[in-house]
């Protein structure tokens, strides 16, 4: 019998096999969240997608591994590949985890399935991304999260060619959401976000924004920046593509469903806290948030004050100004403040970062350039908004869900309409944020200084919405326009 | 209180109890909701016909409250949430199914969101190629003028085996009959029921509540041997 440095060649087969056996539990114990679901659950399209591939991939590696050659007889070169492999594999099987069980999680009474087909549906208008479809994971965090879909594809694109698998769809991304809200409805208007994220990775957007971003680094640097070594180079460019590219995304989010958005963003963050009693910006160290760029993302007024220039460029500015709300009153403050603002900030905190700040700011038109481009025909729906708000509205002051409406023509005759999903979001979330007293008014024993009753009727305006959403997406796929 | 005129009273008269044809249906549904009078119904699959001569089709929706033994050993209505604990919600997107065990009750809800006008009540019956299927649409099939919501469903499977709902499916049809007054619909809507879009879990007063209203002083709690006032 031979000898491999202390153990004899029957000693490393048997450990080889166990370390076989080994990865063969923790495939089986990964996708068993994978299994046919108990009836009480049900799965959107995509999920189930997700899941049959995970499945799939799964009983590939198995059957890899029971047919797996360990090699310990051969040479130490052929040891060594066939060892890597088993490594690649449980590597690849640990990245994978992290998303299995959170989507499992993530079946349709936790996840916003209306907002979501919206979106997608949205998406597929886009040239090039007719196709694609999102699955949908939990975060323990209060976070929304797109898994860039370049890596994943090519992690289980390895995967998948050494078990011999099919590999996953390309047009499938994976997008988290916070696992307190999968049932809520213009919160999760920030999914768009993410829809932005996927797109710009798909269309290698960073590429474009990393070049622009090293150029302006040059001009507001100079030889501090071309004379410092490669890797802080680097590191510098990447500061400020990272930094364009959450414009980016939100500004593409703001292209793709308009003003809720910003409404949404507003609100998870909690941006009505940079005004003062009488509306102003609260400017200086009082300011909660400061708007002082973060370590490696732009303040969250300097995102506001970009999602606000180009609602007024776009037009709904006009549209939404009179809102009576101080979400709105947050957008009329941005736009109103100085792009200078944000510099003169870094300059009083410290210059540490002006540099980076300058540098965005100087990449801002290429940033606008290509959503511009990713977006291009899109109908920002500002016509048919103008047209329906004040209807919506009305009914859902009336407690009815806005799905099918009718609406004066200019002949003064009423005609059955059916509002497009983001006529609906930005109508309804106007609504939710300046009309629930109206709504209340309408019950009988409702208290308006209280929290309770107030958060039960906003909740109601979202099922509404919800149902809305639903209504016309099936009155659509079934010939009704 | 709306003022009613006379000409209003006498067309009322005309119509007391008088059940809604497709033509009176249709024309309600296109009226303005300013007018106490429109009716909605949505989302209504007109390529399908969903009128007979003087019903609707409705549709079974995709929530469900199925029947569970809650955490406490009986419903208590002296229990804030128990009610809510009695059953667990299921959502059944279109295209999947639910399975109803023989013998057992679920609520369901319509697909369709309904607002009733001023003047007129509702009544849901099982549809007939249903109910020949054994599978009910029991009691509280009465609805009231001015109600607006998904309309909840007690769908019992009295069958011997165990039967398949397709959320989409048509399941009852509401047929509605004109009253011989209207509602005031100036007046505040009851606040428990407004606008559901699912099936939703009773709110149950609290039997102290009740028992005061009538004129008892003193009730007893499951969860206690001793008589306890009412608070009257």
């Amino acid at each position: 019998m031979g000898r491999i440095g202390h153990l004899d060649l029957t000693s490393l087969r048997d450990q080889l096999q166990r370390e076989v056996a080994s990865l063969y539990s923790f495939v089986e114990a990964v996708s068993h969240a994978c299994s046919p679901p108990p009836q009480a659950v049900s799965y959107s399209e995509s999920s189930s997608k997700f899941f049959s591939q995970i499945s799939l991939l799964a009983e590939h590696t198995k059957k890899h591994l029971v047919d797996f050659e360990n090699h310990a007889e051969d040479n130490d070169e052929d040891f060594v590949e066939s060892r890597t492999e088993l490594w690649t594999l449980r590597t690849a099987w640990r990245e994978l985890h992290q998303f299995i069980k959170p989507s499992a999680d993530a079946d349709t009474l936790n996840q916003p399935t209306a907002i979501i087909a919206a979106l997608v549906n949205r998406l597929r208008e886009l040239r090039g991304f007719e196709s694609t479809d999102f699955t949908i994971f939990h975060t323990d965090s209060f976070d929304y999260a797109q898994v860039n879909p370049r890596a994943t594809e090519d992690l289980v694109a390895q995967l998948a060619r050494i078990v011999d698998a099919a590999p996953f769809p390309t047009d499938l991304g994976l997008i988290g959401i916070p696992n307190s809200q999968g049932s809520a409805l213009f919160l999760n208007c920030l999914l768009a976000h993410e829809i932005g994220e996927y797109v710009y990775a798909k269309r290698d957007i960073e590429a474009i924004l990393a070049t622009n971003a090293t150029a302006a680094l040059e001009r507001h640097i100079g030889e501090k920046f071309t004379g410092a070594p490669l890797i802080l180079q680097s590191r510098m460019t990447n500061t400020v593509a990272q930094c364009a590219k959450e414009i980016f995304c939100d500004l593409f989010a703001v292209r793709l469903i308009g003003p809720c958005y910003s409404f949404a963003y507003i609100e998870l963050f909690d941006l009505p806290n940079l005004l003062s009693k009488d509306g102003t910006l609260i400017v200086g160290e009082n300011a909660k948030p400061p708007i002082l760029m973060y370590r490696a993302y732009p303040s969250h007024p300097f995102r506001v004050k970009a999602q606000a220039d180009l609602l007024k460029a776009e037009g709904w500015w006009d549209l939404i100004k009179d809102l009576d709300s101080r979400q709105c009153e947050v957008l009329r403050v941005m736009l109103e403040l100085n792009t200078d603002a944000f510099i003169e900030a870094e300059n009083r905190a410290g210059g540490e970062s002006t540099p980076f700040v300058k540098a965005l700011i100087d990449v801002l038109p290429e940033v606008k350039n290509q959503v511009g481009n990713v977006t291009n025909g899109i109908d920002p729906r500002l016509h048919e908004y103008s047209i329906l708000w004040k209807p919506i509205a009305e009914y859902l002051s009336n407690g009815i869900v806005p799905s099918t409406l009718n609406v004066a023509g200019t002949d003064g005759t009423l005609r059955e309409v059916h509002a497009t999903p983001i006529t609906l979001l930005n109508a309804s979330y106007r609504f939710y944020l300046e009309g629930v007293e109206k709504l209340m008014s309408r019950i009988k024993d409702q208290d308006l200084s209280s929290a309770q009753s107030r958060a039960t009727w906003m909740r109601r305006i979202e099922n509404w919405t919800a149902k809305a959403l639903e209504d016309v997406t099936l009155l659509r796929s079934s010939g009704h326009e | 209180m709306s003022s009613v005129t006379s000409a209003d009273e006498n067309r009322h008269r005309d119509s007391v109890h008088s059940v809604l044809s497709r033509h009176s249906i249709d024309e309600r549904r296109r009226k303005p909701i300013s007018d106490p009078k429109s009716l909605v119904i949505t989302p209504l699959m007109l390529r399908t016909d969903p009128y007979d001569y003087d019903s609707i089709d409705l549709r079974l929706g995709s929530y469900f409250l199925i029947p569970q033994s809650p955490p406490a050993p009986f419903l208590d209505p002296t229990e804030e949430n128990s009610s809510r604990h009695s059953h667990l919600k299921v959502h059944k997107p279109l295209g999947s199914y639910l399975v109803i065990p023989a013998h057992q009750t679920v609520l369901g809800a319509t697909l369709e969101f309904i607002k009733l006008p001023h003047d007129v009540s509702g009544q849901i019956l099982t549809k007939s190629s249903v109910a020949r299927t054994f599978l009910l649409i029991e009691t509280a099939p009465w609805v009231h003028p001015l109600y607006r919501g998904c309309l909840t469903l007690e769908i019992a499977n009295v069958s011997n085996t165990p039967q398949v709902l397709y959320p989409g499916f048509q399941i009852g049809q509401l047929i509605l009959i004109a009253n011989d007054r209207p509602a005031d619909e100036t007046q505040p809507l009851s606040g428990a029921y407004v606008g559901p879009i699912e099936p939703e879990s009773p709110v149950l007063k609290h039997p102290r509540d009740i028992l005061r209203e009538i004129g008892v002083d003193r009730y007893r709690s499951p969860h206690s041997p001793d008589w306890q006032s009412t608070g009257r």
